[in-house]
């Protein structure tokens, strides 16, 4: 291994690989059934309609894309993501499906979001103000909407994301992501769901919970406030569980899940999954009054 | 949580998942699995390898004040998390049945180690420090040099050396520390100041 290159392989994982890993993580804790399945029914959907965006790169390329790593800029800027909106309602219309499935009588307002309310030219505006974080435009155009502002902001994530596992599988393969002092994705900015600890050379890997990219970050350094205060810095662990941890930052209170000793390949270990796993560690974390940093894969 | 519409892509970070997945029923303790936890609480710090001049950096683990794990740091940029057979022992340094823990001392021309405190032992050292260098010390020293004409001329110069004690700084020293134990030594008047990082 050279100096600097940690050769850090992106996630590599598909529909029978998440259904097998759901099957093993429901058959240790059979409570995780309802949330397990619903990941991969999303992920189901999410991955056939990929196929249908094509394979191409944003307009950044080589000397630009180490120009704006540098910088600490993000790769993929939301002006640069190319949504093709119908194959955009396809997904949010599948997903929603799926969702609505959880219910009978609609308490989510979501089969009257996706039947009644929802039009190409409101896709577009709210995929519009979502990417570009424009608040008040995003406020306005949920004024009067039958759906919970949650749900929505679920449905936008998990809908955008083979686009960006599109745009962002195409950068992540040209740039150097081996230590990005970066809690927030080099890729597309958004949150971490979780991390893991590679087992050949002890860097902490974080994966973006939208686009998928995985990045390298330093051990000693908390995500969420950069502070390197190594008296701030703790982690605490199960007895039970000792292959996880959950890193713990006094500055900033909040706390990262970091799965460890993983044995398999590092490309096929499911962090969306691992997360919902760990759940009962967020709730020991939380316990100790720490909040969590990390979004989840649903948004 | 509650959130108003105007108001939650301010607060789309990390709450909002788990917000909504509450809303379709999941709530964390939900899904979490029903297991007694015995938590552990961990800390983790850098620190140098000790040994040889490449200064290799290591993440040492403690629970309950006890060294349990010692890894390379993959943040360093010199070993970048690996670390030689002689480093990844280095938790023998702390967690070792044969560590020194007291001051031991042996007089001279004794046989056994007897046990002294610390407040025995500093005045003691820095008593056979400046007796050493008292006696060891040269204010002045005669050096020749030649005059116009090429005849030897003697001339007594300053010297304000001690050349009785030599200093030996180590690996396990950083930056700062190296410049004041070196700036001790040349207190004294040493001119034997070396370092490991040289050899």
């Amino acid at each position: 291994m050279a100096i600097g290159d940690f050769d850090l392989k992106q996630r590599r994982i598909n529909k029978s690989l998440v259904a097998r890993r759901a099957r093993e993580y429901v058959e240790k804790n059979p409570k995780l059934r309802g949330v397990a399945n619903l990941y991969r029914e999303i992920f189901s959907v999410q991955r056939r309609i990929s196929q249908r965006i094509p394979d191409r790169l944003p307009h950044i390329e080589g000397a630009l894309i180490s120009s704006r790593l540098q910088e600490g800029q993000i790769l993929l800027r939301p002006e640069e993501m190319e949504i093709d909106i119908s194959v955009f309602m396809d997904v949010i219309r599948e997903i929603g499906e799926v969702l609505a499935k959880r219910s009978e009588s609609d308490p989510f307002g979501l089969q009257e979001f996706l039947q009644d309310e929802l039009d190409e030219d409101l896709a577009k505006e709210l995929v519009e103000s979502y990417l570009t974080g424009d608040e008040d435009r995003f406020g306005s155009l949920m004024e009067g909407k039958s759906v919970s502002p949650e749900l929505l902001l679920l449905l936008l994530h998990v809908s955008l994301a083979p686009f960006y596992w599109k745009a962002a599988g195409s950068l992540a393969r040209q740039a150097d992501l081996g230590q990005v002092p970066k809690g927030t994705c080099p890729v597309c900015g958004d949150l971490p769901i979780m991390g893991f600890i590679r087992a050949e050379d002890g860097l902490r890997v974080l994966e973006c919970s939208r686009c998928g990219t995985r990045w390298g970050f330093p051990r000693m350094m908390c995500p969420f406030c950069l502070t390197t205060d190594q008296k701030s810095l703790s982690y605490i662990f199960s007895e039970e569980d000792p292959g996880h941890r959950v890193y713990l930052c006094e500055k900033c209170r909040k706390y990262i899940k970091v799965t460890q000793s993983y044995t398999g390949k590092d490309e096929e270990l499911v962090l969306p999954l691992e997360d919902l796993a760990t759940a009962h560690l967020d709730l020991a974390a939380e316990k100790k009054g720490y909040q969590r940093g990390c979004r989840t894969v649903f948004s | 949580m509650e959130l108003s519409r105007r108001s939650f892509l301010k607060l789309s970070g990390a709450g909002i998942g788990v917000a909504a997945l509450a809303q379709l029923g999941f709530t964390t303790p939900a899904y979490a699995a029903d297991v007694e936890l015995r938590i552990r609480e961990a800390k983790e710090s850098t620190t140098v390898c000790p040994y040889c001049s490449m200064g290799c950096s290591a993440i040492v683990s403690v629970q309950d004040g006890k060294i349990v794990g010692l890894e390379g740091l993959p943040d360093s940029p010199i070993n970048r998390a690996s670390l030689c057979s002689k480093g990844q022992s280095i938790i023998q340094v702390a967690n070792n049945e044969r560590r020194l823990k007291k001051v031991l001392y042996r007089a001279p021309g004794a046989t056994d180690w007897e046990e002294k405190t610390w407040e025995e032992a500093i005045p003691a050292i820095a008593r056979l420090i400046k007796d050493t260098r008292d006696a060891t010390f040269v204010e002045t020293e005669e050096i020749t040099t030649k005059d116009a004409t090429g005849n030897d001329v003697k001339t007594e110069v300053t010297a304000n050396r001690c050349e009785g004690i030599a200093q030996l700084g180590g690996a396990a020293l950083d930056n700062e520390e190296c410049y004041l134990a070196s700036k001790f030594a040349r207190a004294l008047g040493l001119v034997y100041i070396e370092h490991q990082a040289r050899i």
